[in-house]
């Protein structure tokens, strides 16, 4: 009886664990200058989103390299864009200010 | 007649297991909806100007548990549970509401973020086989942020080079959006049900609220 206890108990405590365990956050990028028009590469991971927030007066887009970009169009606006799947790629923020900016930039994994 | 003490264990055995699953079952589903919800909410009567985030219409958009590598699909999904560590332009899950938007070529949701502010999502409708990706933009938590609202565009859609795609959401005191797009013109989109959205060629340059009576 104890053991089909235990069994029980610890069946639950995984499902559990697999359930109430979300993706997580990444920072590839603090606080980095960004030209006018440029972008801020991430490293190559597998993810499925990525999120950008601007510093100051900068216009932030948050880039999934060779799959899509999304841009906010207003000062201090958090940009983000969401995969159905993981992907194997970078994330990227792009400055869509024309002047030198600061961004934070974030992936989801 | 008398239970024998093997069988009386054996049921008292079977209430404790019982009992367990069901505290663990509780304990299971709390943590869920204390992970999905934000922890920073704004007062609901911030958000009062937004009467779209009361709408009870089917939002149309699958929520998963996870995002599986072998999805198919040619529609987009959206995370069931805010990751872990997700900042506070995060759009949250359980305020999702779908926006009536006029263009086919698109979807469009609005969200609360889970640092209090307001957002928009942005589905653009790809060609088959590209990834179905949506693209969301959020505004701070602040008074004057969510007086602004928020507003996204998607501009590199593949086969539809320098095709600009833009949805926005205002507050209900905002009667039109007035833009002025790459070329200099003038465009004005009505707003309805606190969402606009546009579809233009090149970025536009800049948007002006009209407001209700203006």
């Amino acid at each position: 009886m104890r053991k089909r206890l235990i069994a029980v108990l610890v069946t639950l405590a995984s499902c559990g664990a697999v359930a109430a365990t979300p993706a997580s956050a990444v920072e590839y990028a603090n606080h980095v200058e960004v030209g006018g028009g440029g972008n801020h590469f991430g490293p190559y991971v597998y993810f499925y989103a990525a999120e950008t927030y601007p510093f100051g007066s900068a216009i932030a887009c948050a880039g999934v390299r060779g799959v899509g970009l999304n841009c906010a169009s207003s000062v201090g606006e958090v940009a983000g864009i969401v995969l159905p799947y993981d992907v194997e790629a970078e994330p990227y923020i792009h400055n869509h200010s024309t002047w030198t900016s600061y961004f934070s930039g974030y992936y989801y994994k | 007649m008398h239970q024998s003490p093997r069988f009386a264990r054996s049921r008292a055995g079977k209430r404790s297991i019982l009992a367990l699953t069901l505290a663990a079952v509780a304990v299971l589903v709390s943590t869920l909806l204390l992970s999905a919800s934000g922890s920073t909410a704004t007062p609901s009567s911030e958000y009062a100007a937004y009467p779209a985030l009361q709408n009870n219409a089917p939002t149309e958009l699958a929520f998963v548990s996870s995002h599986s590598a072998t999805h198919t699909g040619d529609r987009p999904t959206w995370p069931l549970q805010a990751p872990e560590g997700a900042q506070s332009g995060w759009p949250l899950a359980e305020s999702i509401r779908k926006l009536n938007t006029e263009s086919p070529n698109m979807t469009t949701w609005i969200a609360k973020s889970l640092g209090g502010g307001v957002c928009v999502l942005l589905w653009v409708h790809e060609p088959a086989g590209d990834t179905p990706s949506i693209g969301y933009t959020c505004s701070g938590e602040t008074e004057e942020d969510l007086h602004r609202g928020a507003t996204t565009y998607i501009s590199e859609v593949p086969g539809e080079p320098g095709r600009v795609f833009v949805a926005g959401v205002v507050p209900s005191t905002v009667a039109a959006i007035q833009a002025t797009l790459a070329n200099g013109a003038t465009k004005t989109v009505a707003v309805n049900g606190n969402a606009w959205d546009l579809e233009t060629e090149g970025d536009p340059q800049s948007y002006q609220t009209i407001p209700v009576g203006g």
